[in-house]
This record gives C-alpha cells, structure tokens and sequence, in this order.
C-alpha cells in the first residue's frame, strides 16, 4: 500500500478515528493488525520474514539483559547475524554471486551457485536497522528489554514508519506505545502540516521530475549535456522530494494519533559542508551509522590518529552506500561522500581561517552551492542503471555535446518541473530561515495558515502526478 | 472535548473552502479552455465539437505531422481536417472518433497506425495521457468510458472541478497572455508543418512489439465502429527511417489482421522505397519533415482518390 494510494487513504480513514475510539488498552493491538494489514498489502508471505527477526530479536533482548559477560556478547552477536543474514540472503546474494562469477572467469573457473529470483522485501534494509538498534541498546544497557512481546512487534512494524523510516531507536518510540495518546488540536494540526506538505513533495515535485529524469536515465546516450545536466540537478530535487516526502507523511500519520518520531530531513539542500550536508539528510539511518559503526571504529583505532578517523569514514559511508542497494553504484556513491567528509575533516583549520577572510554571505552561499554541485554528481552514480551509463552519463556532461536546448516535448513538463522546485525552494527557505518552522504552514496568522492549504492543495490537484509510482526508498 | 469541536471547526472551514475553491478555479479553467484560439486543446475541441470535414484524419503525432489537409482536400476535392495529436494513442483517437460520429458522419476516415501502437507502457503512459479528455467528461457521456481508463478511482476524482484541467494548467497560463487570445491556429485544419532535416543514420526498429490486450481492443472497437457506422476507413502505416521488418513484428501484423478481418484497407508506407533511403525527407527518425509530407501527402491523395474511384 503506498502512500499516495487512495487505498492509503482510506485506511488512514479507518485506522486514525478507531485509534481513539478504543479503549487504552486494545489500541497496539489494532495498530499491530493494521501495521499487518499495511505490510501485507505488498507481498503477504514476506511477512514471515517479519515474523523469524521479531521472534529472534524479542528473545535476543530478554536472554541479553539476564546474562553477563560473554553470554551477553553472544546472543547480541545471534540477533546481528539473524538480522544482517536475512539483509544480506535477500539483498545482496546474487551482487555477490554475481561478483564471484565474475572474479572465478578471470581464473577460468565457473560458479556453479545459482542466482535466486525473487523480489526483495519492501522496506527491509529499513526495518532490520531498527530491530538491531533494539538489540545494541539493550546490549548497551541503554534499554530495559521489552517484554510485552505485542508492543516490541509493533516497534518494528509500527506502519507510518515501517517500510521506509525513520529508523527509530526503542528509547524513543517503545515508550511512547504505553502512553496514552489523545486527540489534540496541536498533534492534528502538525499532523496534517506534514502529510500535506508530504503530498506536495511526492505529487507535485517529485513524480513530476521523475518524468523527464526517468526519459533521460532510460537512454542517457540519446541526450545533450545540457538536458543531462538538467536531468541530474531535477534528479536531486526528486529524490530529495520523494523521500522527505514519505518521511513527513509518515511523521505526520503517527503526529495525529500522538506519536512523535524522528525527523529525518532538515532543509539539506542549505548545507554549507558535506558533512553538515550528513547531518540534514537522512538523519535517522545516518545517526545510526554513526552511532552503531563509526564511533565504535573511530574507538578501537584511536591509537591511529586521524587516520582512524578516515578509515571509519569510508568503511562507513562504503557500508551506508551499500544499505541503498546491491551494486558497485551504490558502494561508489557512498565512498564519494566519504572523500568529501573526509577531505572537510583534514582541512577543517584551513576552512575556518578562508571563511574568516571571506564575508560570510559569500563564503556560506559558494559553500553552499559547491556542496550541491557535488552532491549532485555523486547522485549520478546512484540513479544510473548501471556503471556503465554512470560514466557515459559524466562524461557526456562534461563533453558539452549537441543543442543547448533540446525541448521538443519536453518542454511542458521542465516548466511544470521548474515551478515545483521553486515552491519547494521557498518552502525549504522559509523553513531554513524560521528555525526549522514552514514561515507559511505555521504563521501566526490562521488567514496565512488557511491561505497555504488552499494553496497546497490546488497545486496538489492542477499539478500533481497522480497514480505516479512507488517511492525510491522502498525499494531498500 | 473542546479540541475534537475545534479539529472539526477548523477542518470543516478548510472543507469548505477548497470546495469553493475548487468549483471557482474548475469554472475559470473552463472558462478559458473551451475559448481557446490555436493549440492542442483548440484542435481536440475542434473535432469534438465543431469540425463538420468531409474526412477526418486520425493519428498520433505521425499524423499530425504527415498529412498535409489541403494536399490531401485538393486530391479528392473533399474537406479533410487532421486530428492526430502528439503523444496521444488509440484511446484518444478512438474517443474522438465516437464524439465526431455522435455529430455527424464523415465520408472517409484515415487511421495512422504506429509500428508500436499497441506497445505495453510499464509506467501506463498511454493510459496517462487520456488527461486531454478529462475537460470532456461531463458534457460529454461517449467519453467516459475512455475517461475512466486511467484508473480505479478515476470516477471520484473527477468530482473535483479542478481535476479535469490537472497538468493543463500550464496551456492555461500561456492563454492569460493577451496576444495569445487573438493568435490563430497554427496548424492547417490540424496539419503542423515540421522544417528541420534528420541528420542520424538508419538504426534497427528496437521497440519490443508485445501486444497491449486493452490497446488492441480499443483498435479494433474503432475499426468496428467505422465499419458499424458506415463510415469508409483506410489504415495506413506512414513512414519511419528505422529499419522495421513489419512482416515479423507482432503490432503491425495484430493491425493488418484486423484489418483483413473488418476489409479495412491498409496503405503501409513504414519502409516504402520513396522514404526508406532518403534522410532529407525526415525531421527525425520517426517523423517526415515540410518536405517529406509534402511526397507523402501527394502519394497517399492519389491512393484515397483511387480507393474511393473503385468503390
């Protein structure tokens, strides 16, 4: 069930009033059901997938909080291996496969495994990290173990944030289902803010882009380096708009019913560094690497200086590289911002003297833009359907081959394009500039606030891209 | 208590005004969409609603592009006015036909069938395109079943006023400019002149020719239709430089056999010697440019003038 379904919103429909209407008590049971419902819509048999790591993992918890020392260690490492084994049979066999094949033929040996044909898990790389983040802290004695075996299944599966994030943490959420929630004007009114900002970013921006990026990545050779060029800066815009927008949908879903979760995006377009740039986007799968990966590598290797630092860096941003996806694109994608972060990290005294011997207005926004440039580059590597276009792709770019403009068709949808990333700019800018607040969706004045709905929602109608596709991120 | 009275009193007054919001801006759209000068949108609403041409010519972009109306008039002393429409498929062009009929009844009907005509779209973007009918779909009721192909929930949401006109807003905008509520078609009776040469080289036809059950049925409801109507139809494949070899692809010979079924007959110019070796008649690979219609509209008048002699 996707979120920009009519099928989402009659659910959301049914689900949101019945959450109020039951008593206290009965509420994680019908949000467990419904979070079932919700998964199976996919593809119903992969909930058993759900079903083998949430037995493991509540079991995991219990036996990890009882024992001591090396038996501690041990059932924490059975969790990881059951989590990280179930991501990687569904994930990543065949790209393994497939690269053993390929490096047995340099030997003029054959691999006689077979490749497996099925369809990954939607959300599973998402909902693994979560369950893993419940083991550590437990394991960490950050956590008490859950032993309300209902309400530790709902963590995992809990629909608004279950098949693409936020990656919650069991300290913030696990809580949360014993309290009691109810219905408040100020949970609705953000609520709602952000599934209707949500819907404008998924409709309005980003299926709109995915028309003209998705013609261009399909035949990338059949393109000039100018409508390439456009292609990547709108595929940035997309991909930005498609996953800030599942994640507001989401926060906003389980905002009405009383759920605070955890912002996942923050105006990351504004970043004047790349590793500000980290800290904006995908804010709760990158805390996670950081907490769970880099820190404990930057420990152990503390003895090596800075190089421990750069080493956590790219194993890290390699790993985070390969979460997105099975393929040597993704892994290049992830070492590119590993390079950036790592070169911000060993000329972080020089920068700062240059952005004292600079105005800063101008400092800040050549900062700005050379960090977009980049991260639009590295996404390159990310939306190509292979490495082989990747590259085609760049060097194309930089070949400033053909007509500079190339319309024909096209030209409709890059006015449509152009209009929606402008809304969503200024939208963005207001919130960068209003301490994290939309200066329109909350004014002080409820005439502005209506204004920006009516607004939103006739955008929304006379521009949208209804029946557009699934989200990026489900796929992970 | 008082928040569940103040949810409802706010949200009612946001109910309220988008309600009327909707039904202002659905008016105002329509207002300047059916007012039109030139265009897309002023050349489907021609055929809807207006043309009373002796033939009608129906077709994507390829018929657009290559049928000249007063090269192909002049040949058989007729009016003819083209209805092809870029990036529209069978739906589009069968919907049009069952409005024009409802008016009256042309004397001959051309259809420009592509190589690809029945090519199953992944992402549904045939189906996607049906959006220029969705003005249509309440005053007009042979539309909807058309209308309503692009999904399951397509009724309820053509409750909204302003739906109709969703990704049209743009034309809309451009008609607000003063000059363009004086400027006059562009096109000839529906004919767009391309000026431009192909400069590529012949490449192998590589669409894969599976068939689209539901396009497949909707050609041959046209076809019927015609032949239910009494109305004389010719299919003609109109030229391609790509190298196809019609005789094996499954969507040229699923339109022939359909054809050959309904004694519909078929004129296939897609390899025809006149085009196949010369670029200079093509504004790209897909579509003849001034020139190369010219030839072609002068060669297929002859053929229609000869085909309605025989009758």
């Amino acid at each position: 069930m996707l979120f920009n379904s009519l099928h989402f919103v009659v659910f959301f429909l049914i689900v949101t009033p019945l959450y109020f209407i039951l008593p206290h008590k009965f509420r994680w049971i019908m949000l467990l059901i419904a979070s079932c419902y919700f998964y199976m819509t996919f593809i119903p048999i992969y909930i058993l997938i759900l079903i083998f790591t949430i037995i493991v993992d509540y079991f995991a918890g219990i036996w990890i909080e009882k024992s001591e020392g090396r038996e501690r260690k041990f059932y924490l490492i059975i969790s990881l291996v059951a989590n990280i084994g179930v991501l990687a049979f569904f994930k990543y066999f065949n790209f393994l496969n497939e690269n053993l094949t390929l490096l047995m033929s340099q030997f003029g040996l054959s691999n006689a495994v077979p490749y497996l044909k099925f369809i990954l898990p939607v959300g599973l790389s998402f909902h693994t990290f979560q369950a893993m983040s419940y083991t550590i802290e437990v394991y960490r004695g950050n956590q008490a173990a859950e032993r309300h075996f209902g309400i530790y299944s709902l963590y995992v599966m809990f629909y608004p944030q279950l098949v693409a994030g936020p990656i919650e943490r069991p300290q913030n959420l696990l809580h949360q289902f014993y309290e009691k929630h109810p219905l408040t004007y100020e949970n609705f009114s953000i609520g709602f803010k952000m599934i209707l900002w949500g819907f404008f970013q998924k409709l309005v921006v980003a299926d709109r882009l995915s028309i003209f990026v998705s013609a261009v990545y399909q035949n990338p050779g059949a393109y000039s380096s100018s409508m390439l060029l456009v292609a990547i800066l709108f595929f940035a815009f997309q991909i930005y708009a498609d996953f800030a927008g599942y994640s507001n949908i989401a926060l906003g879903t389980a905002r009405i019913m009383g759920f605070k979760l955890m912002t996942n995006f923050n105006t990351p377009f504004f970043s004047t560094s790349v590793t500000e740039y980290w800290r904006r986007w995908h804010i709760s799968l990158n805390t996670w690497f950081s907490d769970y990966l880099f820190t404990p590598l930057m420990i152990a290797n503390r003895d090596w200086g800075k190089a421990a630092v750069i080493l956590a860096l790219m194993v890290t941003f390699g790993l985070s590289g390969l979460w997105h996806g099975a393929g040597w694109t993704y892994i290049m994608y992830g070492l590119l911002h590993g390079v950036a972060v790592s070169y911000e990290f060993l000329t972080k005294k020089f920068r700062k003297k240059l952005s004292k011997a600079i105005p800063p207005i101008i400092y800040n926004n050549v900062s700005m833009l050379l960090v977009f440039t980049y991260v639009c580059l590295t996404w390159v590597f990310f939306r190509a359907q292979s490495w082989g276009d990747a590259i085609m792709v760049l060097k194309r770019l930089f070949a400033f081959q053909g007509k500079f403009f190339v319309f024909d068709n096209n030209l409709g949808v890059i006015i449509y394009s152009l209009m929606a990333i402008a809304i969503l700019l200024v939208h963005d800018l207001s919130v960068h500039l209003n301490h994290g607040k939309s200066y329109f969706l909350y004014h002080k004045s409820a005439a502005v606030r209506m204004a920006t709905y009516c607004f939103i929602l006739v955008t929304i109608v006379l521009i949208g891209v209804f029946d557009g596709g699934q989200f990026i991120y489900f796929k992970f | 208590m008082a928040d569940y009275k103040l949810i409802i009193k706010r949200f009612g007054i946001l109910v309220i005004a988008m309600f009327l919001l909707d039904w202002g801006v659905g008016a105002v759209l329509k207002h300047f969409y059916f007012t039109k000068k030139n265009g897309a949108d002023y050349r489907t609403n021609h055929v809807i609603n207006k043309t009373k041409a002796d033939v009608l010519i129906f077709g994507s972009s390829k018929a657009a592009y290559h049928y000249d109306t007063k090269i192909i008039g002049d040949s058989l002393h007729l009016s003819v006015y083209n209805a092809g429409r870029d990036l529209s498929y069978i739906y589009y062009h069968y919907a049009l036909l069952e409005a024009a009929l409802k008016r009256y009844t042309p004397k001959l009907i051309v259809l420009d069938t592509r190589a690809n005509e029945f090519h199953m779209f992944k992402n549904g973007e045939d189906r996607d395109r049906i959006n220029v009918l969705l003005p249509y779909y309440d005053s007009h009721p042979e539309l909807r079943q058309v209308c309503l192909l692009r999904g399951p929930f397509e009724r309820y949401k053509l409750l909204s006023k302003m739906y109709p006109y969703n990704s049209l807003i743009l034309n809309e905008l451009v008609e607000l400019l003063p000059i363009a509520r004086y400027k006059k078609d562009d096109s000839q009776d529906g004919y767009i002149a391309k000026y431009g040469q192909f400069k590529g080289g012949l490449r192998p036809y590589t669409v894969r020719d599976a068939v689209d059950t539901t396009a497949a049925l909707y050609y041959k409801k046209f076809v019927e239709l015609c032949k239910l109507r009494k109305v004389p139809l010719v299919v003609a494949f109109s030229p391609i430089y790509q190298d196809i070899h019609a005789a094996a692809n499954r969507n040229v010979q699923y339109a022939m056999q359909v054809c050959k079924n309904n004694n519909v007959p078929v004129l296939n110019y897609l390899r025809d010697t006149t085009f196949a070796s010369k670029p200079q008649y093509f504004y790209d690979d897909l579509h003849l440019n001034r020139q190369g219609s010219v030839v072609y509209s002068s060669i297929i008048g002859g053929k229609l003038r000869q085909l309605s002699t025989h009758k």
